[in-house]
This record gives structure tokens, sequence and C-alpha cells, in this order.
């Protein structure tokens, strides 16, 4: 039954990452995308091919991160948003810009200034974890909450005190959107998915163990200390690179690992691919409806997650 | 590999948490393939002295010697090779099969067994404690008696030649208690492991250990053979309230009488 489904659901994944490029305002067909010379081609190359790309490395780093937190932390809530990295990022580009830097750069200091603001949040998360030792599982938790509402309250005051335009893009990225040009842009995410999920699949049995307590991982061997900083600094570096790209998405560092382990199992070394495959396709989709549903316009990719995927966990909850 | 009991030596250990003294130079020693009971108050160090040996706490004084080297030497996974621990209270509500939890337990020994040698680990262990029939159950399915079972299985699993159980038969009933006590019995004498289990059945430690440790206020209170502590008072000294013995009507195959506590205000159990 389970082998059925982890069948199941891999197929579906494979069948979105080769469907969607083809779907669009515009249809696309085989011939027209292999023209070289066609606009047809340039958008599906230059425009379509990189933003699914984009979106399934996002994706699958959100799913794999939050199942990373979620043994890490021994809390099936525990997510990127719940932890002030996206608090964090939100406010490094609301920062750019209310003070009007976000476009300089080539565009580049939006997301610079978003990176620098989920580490910011790394950083104070990783210090008081450091200062209060014991209970590190819910006072981490707990410190991420606490940064997240301070964080939201920064960037309501850039709010409240921007003007028209700037209110309006910083709310914008906040919802998280996805936009990639050019392969360059396609693969901004794929360090980010290859970094989360070499450690998840390499730390599978720590995770494991983790999952039984400190003193079960620590008495079978784990260095948790160690173990916990490593995992908890490379998922929250990846985080950090997704969000700086496509804004906080909520909802699918929650939902992908919940799937995955109807399918996969509680182990972690399948649970982080099939986590990674669920992640990366829900996003290819979503984001696919988020372009196509109000064609031309583009729906914020975040309000699609948040609209589909809050149904989705509260039926994964329930049928158990 | 280990497998076969190593000895432990304790010597001038004191630890302190949150600005409190918890031990205050603890020495006793353990020899290979011992079977001993630590008895005490709530709060006399017990626990404590046995997460110091096996690297939960690391930030006591004094020396362990695992084996005749320095804990404080060890690698997390290279004391883990040699001593395991089954804890009082863990958080097994994860719906991981008992065998997945299992193959967990032959962590320290990765890239060092082949999976061949895992397997009859594991299956070794499950048939030694009688897990054997909930090996495809969920671990958040199982009873308190089939948890500690398996809590034991997957400590014999991991191989190592000290085993350190906290209070291994507490919330259990009579029967799954008579039950992990055999299991302990068998796995000390079987497989020559040395065992140390705190407990405050004190019935237990006289029916199963080699030797009894008495913890008070953090101190070595008292340390000798199970026969020494029917000792006048020293029983009152240790848990501050007088026991009686009885002798069971029908023999059986215990030793020493049965002790049970003198209830305060005259209230006295009955025999």
């Amino acid at each position: 039954m389970r082998r059925r489904r982890a069948f199941v659901f891999f197929a579906i994944s494979v069948l979105v990452l080769f469907l969607c490029p083809w779907l669009g305002a515009s249809p696309i067909s085989p011939s027209d995308a292999l023209n070289s010379s066609g606009l047809e081609s340039k958008i599906f190359w230059q425009i379509r091919m990189p933003r699914v790309i984009f979106a399934w490395c996002a994706g699958a780093t959100f799913g794999v991160c939050g199942m990373v937190f979620q043994a890490i932390f021994r809390n099936p809530l525990a997510e990127p948003s719940i932890l002030g990295v996206s608090a964090g990022a939100a406010l490094g580009a609301a920062a750019a810009i209310r003070f009007g830097f976000g476009t300089s750069f080539l565009g580049a200091a939006l997301p610079v200034s978003a990176f620098a603001g989920s580490m910011l949040s790394i950083a104070i998360i990783s210090a008081l974890s450091r200062m209060v030792k014991g209970t590190k599982d819910a006072t981490l938790l707990l410190a991420g909450v606490a940064i997240s509402s301070l964080f939201s309250s920064l960037i309501m005051v850039f709010q409240y005190t921007g003007g028209a335009a700037e209110t309006h893009s910083l709310i914008s990225w906040t919802m998280g959107g996805i936009s990639a040009v050019g392969m360059n842009d396609g693969l901004r995410a794929l360090p980010s998915v290859i970094i989360s999920l070499a450690l998840a699949i390499f730390f599978s049995g720590e995770l494991d163990l983790m999952m039984f307590g400190d003193e079960i991982a620590t008495t079978r061997g784990v260095s948790i200390d160690r173990t916990r900083r490593l995992l908890f600094a490379g998922v929250s570096l990846s985080i950090a690179i997704v969000v700086a790209n496509c804004g906080p998405i909520a909802f699918l560092g929650l939902i992908a690992p919940h799937a995955a382990r109807s399918a996969a199992g509680y182990r972690h070394k399948n649970l982080s691919i099939m986590t990674a495959a669920i992640g990366g396709s829900a996003l290819v989709l979503c984001d696919t409806a988020a372009r196509t549903l109000l064609a031309p316009a583009d729906i914020p990719v975040g309000i699609i997650v948040s609209f589909l995927g809050a149904p989705f966990f509260l039926w994964l909850l329930f049928k158990r | 590999m280990s497998g076969a009991g190593i000895p432990l030596e304790v010597s001038g250990v004191s630890l302190s948490l949150d600005g409190r003294n918890i031990l205050s130079d603890v020495a006793f020693s353990v020899g290979s393939g011992d079977f001993i009971c630590m008895v005490g108050r709530n709060g006399a160090g017990k626990s404590s002295i046995f997460k110091c040996v096996v690297g939960i706490y690391k930030n006591f004084s004094g020396v362990i010697e695992i084996g005749g080297a320095r804990s404080s030497e060890f690698s997390d996974r290279n004391r883990a090779k040699l001593v395991a621990y089954v804890p009082q209270s863990a958080s097994l509500d994860v719906p991981y099969t008992v065998r997945e939890f299992m193959e967990m337990a032959r962590y320290p020994w990765r890239g060092v067994s082949t999976a061949a040698e895992d397997a009859r680990y594991i299956s070794e262990a499950l048939m030694m404690t009688g897990a054997i029939d909930v090996a495809e159950r969920r671990m958040n399915t199982l009873s308190g008696g089939e948890r500690q079972k398996v809590m034991i299985a997957s400590a014999v699993a991991q191989n190592t030649g000290i085993i350190v159980l906290d209070e291994p038969t507490s919330y259990l009933d009579y029967e799954h208690q008579a039950e992990a006590a055999e299991v302990m019995a068998r796995v000390n004498s079987e497989r020559g492991v040395t065992l140390l289990a705190v407990t405050h059945d004190i019935n237990l430690a006289m029916r199963v250990s080699r030797r009894i440790i008495a913890l008070a206020d953090g101190r070595v209170f008292w340390n000798g053979p199970p026969s020494g502590i029917l000792e006048d008072g020293l029983l009152q000294s240790i848990y501050g309230v007088p026991f009686e013995s009885y002798f069971p009507r029908s023999g059986g195959d215990w030793d020493y009488p049965l002790l049970a506590p003198v209830m305060p205000g005259g209230c006295q159990s009955r025999a």
C-alpha cells in the first residue's frame, strides 16, 4: 500500500515537472519549443523552463528544511517560517524597498538584503541557544516565534511610514512570488536544494534517532550539539537563499513532509527524497496555477500555496 | 566487537547542575559481568551518576573509566560501542516500527558492522528479550511492558559490554516487573554483560543483583552484597522509614526475606 502510494507520488512529481512548462497563457507545441529562432522557443526556454526549475528547487528546499526542523525540534509544526528565518528575510527585503536601494546593483540588492536579514535572525537564534542550555528544543522554537513577531512589527512600521509605491511592492514581496528570466535565474535555488537534501540524507540516521529525544540519540552515539548546529546552519542557509529570491512561502515546509510520511514512512533517508519530490512538484503546480489562472496577470504564488495548502493540511490531519 | 562484560571504575565524581550540588566525590568500581543495583531516596543522585557514565552529563569532575580507558576521551559514538542505556522515560510516541527502532541501535557500529551482522544482532536481541512478537508493530502502539522489553532489546542489540538501566521496572505491573527482571538476569548471565540498574524496588535489587550501592545526598552511603542490606537500621538510614521483613509462605527461589516499609502513623502494610 505504502509502496504503491510512493510510486504514485513519484510518478506525479515527474509528470508535473515535464508537463508544466508546456502550460501557460499561450500554448506551445514541442516543435515550436525546439525551433530555436521562434518567440515560443524563447518563452519556453527563457521564461517557463527557468521558472519551473526554480519553483521545483525552491519547493523541494522548503519541504526538506521543514522536515529537518521538525526532527531537530521534535515538533510536527516546526517549519522555516515559524523559526524567524523567513521573517528575517522579509525584514531585509522590506528595508531594501523602504529605503529605495532594492533595485540598485542590477536588482541584486533586494535578494542580498533579504539574505542578510535571514542570516541576522539565524545569528540571534543561535546566540540565544548558546545562552540557554538544556531546554534547547522549546527555547529555540519560542525564540523563533518571538523574533518573527518582532521583525513583523518592524516590517509594518516600514509599510506604515512608506509611500504608496513602496508599500505596494513591499506587500507584494511578502506574499511570495517567483520570477525567473533566463537559466541563471532558474538555477538560483539549485544550491539550496543540493545543500539541504545532501545534509538531510547524510544525517538521516542522526535525524531518525533525534526523533526519540536527546538522551536516546546521545547514548546511541550521536554528537547531538554538533549535529544540531550543523543541520541548523545548513538548512537555514538554504532557506535564506530561497526566501531572498522568491519571498517567504508558508505552509510548504509543513505540508510536504507530512504528505511524504504517508508514502515513504518515517526513516529520513527515503523521507528526504520523497519530501523533496512532493515539495518541488507542489510549488511547480501552484506556480503554474499562479501564472495561468488570471493570465496575463501573475498571482503571487504564496497566495495559491496558502489557499490550497490549508485545506490539504486539514485533510491530512483529519484522515488519520 | 565487544559483547562480553567490561569493567567500570568511578572515582571522585562530583557534579553540579544549575548551581546545585548533585554528586559529591562518588566512587565505586564494577567488575566485568557484574550486576549492581543503585538504590536510594528520590534526589539522591542515582540517575545522575549513571547519566555521567553514559555520556548524557559531560561536565562532571573526577574520573570515569570504561574498560580501563577514560570516558572523557571517548567520542559519543565510541562510548556507545561500550555502554548502552535504557532511560526511565523516553519519547517513544514516534510511529517507527520496532524493527526500525532496533536498527537504530546499530548506529554506533555503522561502517564497521555488515548488514548481515546487524540483522543477526537485532534478531538475537529480539529473541532473547521476548520482544520478537512485537517486531513489526509501531512504537506508539506498544503497552508499557512491551516498550520496556523493546528498550532492553535495543540496548542488547547495541552489543555493548555494559548496559545501564534507569528504573527499568517503574510504571510496570507485577507481571511485567517479573518479566523485565528475568530478561535482565538472562542478559547478565547468558551474555556476561555488566549491568547497572537504578531501582526503587529493594526486593528486586536483592533478587537480581550481585551487589547493591546506596546513595544518599549525592554520596555513596553504602556498598556491599545484597545480604548486607538487612543489617539493623540500614534501610531506615537509606530511606528514612523503618522496614519490616517477611518470609514468603511458599519457598520459591528466594534467598532473602521480602522487605516492606512500615507506613508512617502506625499504618503498617499487611503481609
